[in-house]
């Protein structure tokens, strides 16, 4: 499977402890977490669009955070390319950043509103002194502002954030990100805030950029969206990936019992398809100190004895195809 | 039998910018037990519409003409009390969009329920009305015990099914559910589909739903409507609006919709290039003229056009509808 991978992510874990007032501290010494990511294992490849997708507090948006460690695992490994990137001091990391960058969900919050477009697309570039002076500034912004079809670009320099409409700002974020053509990016729910009809436009210019950059993450919580956009999918549910394979797979072939809950619940535009009930039962359970079991098994409808007592391991089922479930190997 | 018929209705909004025409001559019609689906993106103006209904707008906001028809009693002209105590939730209802904050967090949920029974049933005892609201929310499938809980207890989900019970406090004919499952998880949102449409049959409500979503209205309604900039620009049956969108916007809308079912990959995505208008200064002519790539001269020139038949079942305000083409 790994043929060329860019990321290699290792047993990641991240908990976030829970406080607690002194009273509720005194009767139990046990310690609460919040299991976010827990012992999480994928390679993403070069050149490769990976989805990862889940339901709100899944755990998709801290995994891509750490992924560029903007947030520190609490342990496992993160390589890039060979470089186990969690060991590595904040001056090792700076000089890896210009490779990696983020796209952020919300275009209404992620742009500074006192910065003119020129000065937040340039950013990255002079935090990374990669400007020679303001001719070569703009020059260099112009370009990728024409490349994200904000044209002409002297029109858009000048302006500030709340005179963009949102998918404007979004392409600027996205401008921001590849302005110094970083080998990955994380897209964290790019086009979420977005008009159902400007989304198109946005997601057509990331897959084109994609000669500028290598490789994206992109998290979404939406199947359809990511079957057509990414090459391989990974489904989230509770801090563990379920299942993992190409988008065509999960979408003809999925086996894990969440997959086939997110597949059935997706409503389709078209009346005359319409759905029967949905067969799963319940909301997503607390990630605070999971009991060690299959962590959909409070609501699988096919759950047997083992289910309860072992939490399964992400195995390859055939050609690449991982499945988190013990009815499948067991 | 139409529940709830419209026409020419105009509501605008007073600003420091200048007059916002959120809706501008709108025709809107509900047959009884029927689902009626109102479509559009964000700032369409079709919350407005909804609220509209309900006599709810903002204090900057007001019905400037038109009329509204509830079973053939005009309900336009009724004063606020009158409207409060005959019409508002007594027969027209509304779940109102983002459940997480609808909510009061310092009153039980089973509390607020009753509250609701209270302004418009002065009659029930406290106890009679707690009673209702615990029946009610065993109709949206909460355990009635839940009801001495306060919101924050609740999930998401949970919530949306309170806000759920609250509109059918008193027992409405008409339901307005104004984004119901927007910005919840998708398995959480089909359990709600499934939930009201049970609802519907089981009460025999007639129900109008908005949203930004086409494929939760394909999924509830009978009808569509899709709005654009203040206006609807397509209306009708819901299969033969899906099957043959006549308006250039409403095909848009539909093709930029990924589905989970296509047997190919696509590597291109469809979009309407542009953005909708500003409602203090919509565009002459047809408003969705700019973004439009079979806009000609009348187009741009003409005064919006006016709903033409396509069909009994199907109408269209295009100067150039797309024919049958799909």
């Amino acid at each position: 499977m790994s043929e060329n991978p860019i990321i290699r992510v290792r047993e990641l874990r991240k908990l976030f402890p829970i406080r607690r007032g002194l009273i509720s501290s005194l009767f139990t010494k046990e310690d609460l977490n919040l299991h976010a990511v827990d012992k999480v294992t994928f390679d993403i490849n070069q050149d490769e669009v990976l989805g990862l997708v889940g339901e709100s507090g899944c755990g998709k948006t801290t995994l891509g955070r750490l992924l560029i460690r903007l947030i520190e695992p609490t342990s496992g490994e993160i390589y890039f390319r060979d470089t186990n990137i969690v060991s590595l001091s904040p001056s090792e990391m700076k000089q890896l950043r210009p490779k990696m960058q983020i796209i952020f969900q919300d275009p209404y919050e992620s742009l500074n509103p006192r910065m003119t477009v020129l000065d937040l697309v340039a950013e990255p570039l002079e935090v990374n002194h990669l400007i020679e002076n303001e001719a070569d500034k703009e020059k260099k912004v112009a370009e990728i502002l024409e490349s994200v079809r904000l044209t002409p670009p002297e029109d858009f320099m000048f302006r500030y954030p709340h005179e963009l409409s949102g998918g404007q700002r979004q392409r600027i974020a996205v401008a921001r990100a590849l302005i110094i053509h970083p080998d990955f990016v994380v897209a964290d729910e790019p086009v979420s805030m977005l008009d159902t009809s400007t989304r198109g436009e946005i997601l057509n210019l990331m897959m084109e950029l994609k000669q500028l950059t290598r490789s994206y993450l992109f998290i979404t919580h939406e199947l359809a969206v990511a079957r057509h956009f990414c090459d391989r999918i990974a489904i989230m549910y509770l801090g563990r990936i379920m299942e993992m394979a190409t988008s065509d797979e999960i979408v003809k072939n999925p086996v894990h019992p969440y997959t086939r809950a997110l597949l059935e619940a997706t409503p389709v535009p078209n009346p005359a398809a319409r759905k029967e009930k949905v067969n799963i039962t319940g909301e997503v359970t607390s990630p605070i100190n999971p009991p060690r079991r299959c962590r959909f098994y409070s609501r699988c409808l096919v759950a047997k004895d083992i289910c309860s007592k072992l939490e399964p391991e992400l195995v390859d089922i055939g050609g690449g195809h991982m499945v988190a479930c013990h009815l499948n190997h067991a | 039998m139409n529940i709830l018929e419209v026409s020419d209705l105009r509501v605008y909004y007073h600003t420091v910018k200048g007059v916002v025409k959120a809706v501008d001559g709108v025709d809107f019609t509900v047959e009884a037990g029927s689902s009626v689906g109102l479509a559009g993106e964000s700032g369409c103006g079709k919350t407005t519409l909804g609220l509209s209904f309900l006599k709810l707008l903002p204090s900057n906001g007001a019905i400037e003409s038109g009329t509204l028809v509830f079973k053939g009693d005009d309900i336009y002209t009724l004063d606020e009390k009158d409207f409060r105590e005959n019409v508002r939730w007594k027969q027209i209802s509304m779940i109102f969009q983002g459940a997480m904050n609808a909510l009061n967090p310092v009153f039980k949920v089973e509390d607020q329920i009753a509250e609701a029974i209270k302004l418009h049933d002065k009659n029930k005892k406290k106890k009679e009305r707690i009673e209702i609201a615990r029946d009610l929310l065993k109709r949206v499938e909460i355990d009635p015990a839940m009801g001495s809980h306060y919101p924050h207890e609740f999930s998401g989900g949970m919530r949306q099914r309170a806000m759920i019970a609250m509109a059918l406090a008193c027992n409405p004919q008409l339901v307005i559910a104004d984004e119901p499952t927007t910005a919840l998880d998708v398995i959480v949102q089909k359990q709600l589909m499934d939930l009201l449409r049970g609802l519907k049959e089981d009460m025999n409500l007639s129900l109008i739903v908005i949203s930004h979503d086409i494929s939760v209205l394909a999924e509830l309604c009978d009808y569509l409507n899709i709005m654009y900039a203040g206006r609807i620009i397509e209306g009708g049956e819901i299969n033969e609006i899906f099957r043959s969108p006549q308006h250039h916007y409403t095909h848009g809308l539909i093709s930029t919709f990924p589905t989970v079912e296509d047997e190919e990959r696509k590597n291109t995505f469809e979009f309407i290039p542009g953005a909708p208008p500003n409602l203090l200064d919509p565009p002459q002519g047809c408003r969705f003229h700019p973004r439009c790539q079979a806009a000609t001269e009348i187009c741009r020139q003409e005064p919006p056009p006016e709903m033409r038949r396509i069909s009994d079942n199907h109408h269209v305000a295009c100067h150039h509808p797309r024919g049958d083409l799909v």
